[in-house]
């Protein structure tokens, strides 16, 4: 089974909680950092690799980082939790942004998987 | 056990709060709703001890005061209600006894409704001056309508003479009025304050911050309303 290695950043504690736990169900996912906010992003994505980055922050914000976000790391995954834990998409280079509706922990674990087996 | 009703209109939310509560030896999480209806018939239906209640979500100080009637000795927990006066206020007043932020670790959550459980209130330090300075402006506003400001200027004006240690017949002489004018004057104050004795009537006013201090003087303790 692949390890698949996932960078969190958010900045709300009890989302952060949970957004952490929820991964922990999933015995090949391992949360490598979790950032309390963006300001270390490019540096944590430089030390951990990750395949998927768990991000919940303003969605416009997310928008807007997003262009430079790829040109360095082109084959990253980015699964944006928006709306304080609402919703979710996930984005990639092609097709860039999939809705996913109304999150929960087990659709979170789930997509993760199917992006990562693409 | 501390039975544990999680309601939260983000599934994310709900259904992970109750995970990591359940998770806990000593909390039980007998249900988790979406709101209103559905949650109060839950209230009623489980009396939780403790109710987890996402103040994000719209309508959530009605759906509390619905909560507060629907089960009253079940204590609210309020999650993410803004720091600002009015919003912490009106979740006080719809019943919520814990507050816990959005960004509070889950640990804060876990422990506040532990506390709540225990009838213990759990607040940040700002939330908790919100709260002291509206009862202070309760406690002034029910002064403002206690007996002794129901007395006219004429009577505390002879509430002031007593508290001076005039008899009832010094002060019908200093006013210059009948001496059972001054008795029934008397005897409406001390109806209206609801004390026995003349003493006791200038105490009050004087606590109330309508008189000046009383000279010591004969007669002061005197409290039979026809002296």
């Amino acid at each position: 089974m692949q390890q698949v290695r996932l960078l969190v950043v958010q900045p709300l504690g009890l989302l952060r909680d949970i957004l952490t736990d929820a991964l922990a169900n999933a015995d090949e996912f391992s949360v490598e950092e979790v950032l309390e906010d963006d300001d270390e992003i490019l540096a944590a994505l430089e030390r951990t690799a990750p395949h998927v980055l768990i991000w919940g922050d303003g969605e416009p914000d997310i928008g807007a980082v997003m262009p430079e976000l790829f040109k360095q790391h082109p084959r990253l995954k980015i699964l944006a939790v928006v709306g304080d834990g609402r919703r979710g998409y996930l984005w990639e280079l092609l097709p860039q942004r999939f809705a996913l509706g109304h999150l929960s922990g087990e659709l979170l674990v789930r997509t993760i998987r199917e992006a990562i087996d693409e | 056990m501390i039975r544990t009703l999680v309601i939260a209109d983000i599934r994310l939310y709900r259904e992970g709060l109750a995970d990591f509560l359940a998770r806990e030896p000593d909390v039980e999480v007998v249900g988790t709703a979406i709101a209103g209806a559905e949650a109060a018939a839950m209230a009623v239906q489980e009396a939780p001890d403790v109710i987890v209640l996402d103040m994000a979500m719209i309508e959530s100080t009605a759906t509390a005061r619905q909560l507060a009637r629907a089960s009253p000795r079940t204590n609210i927990v309020a999650l993410a209600v803004p720091e600002t006066e009015p919003h912490v206020l009106a979740c006080a007043e719809a019943g919520a006894v814990a507050y816990v932020p959005r960004d509070a670790p889950i640990e804060a959550l876990v422990a506040a409704v532990r506390r709540a459980q225990q009838g213990e209130a759990v607040a940040s330090p700002q939330v908790t001056a919100a709260l002291l300075r509206r009862v202070a402006a309760l406690a002034a506003e029910n002064s403002l309508r206690a007996p002794v400001h129901t007395l006219t200027a004429r009577e505390l004006e002879i509430v002031g003479l007593i508290d001076r240690g005039l008899s009832n017949k010094q002060i019908a002489y200093t006013l210059s009025v009948e001496f059972a004018t001054v008795k029934n004057h008397v005897h409406r104050i001390l109806e209206k304050l609801g004390v026995d004795g003349r003493g006791e009537a200038a105490a009050h006013a004087r606590a109330a911050g309508l008189l000046v201090p009383a000279r010591a003087g004969p007669g002061t303790s005197t409290s039979e309303a026809s002296r």
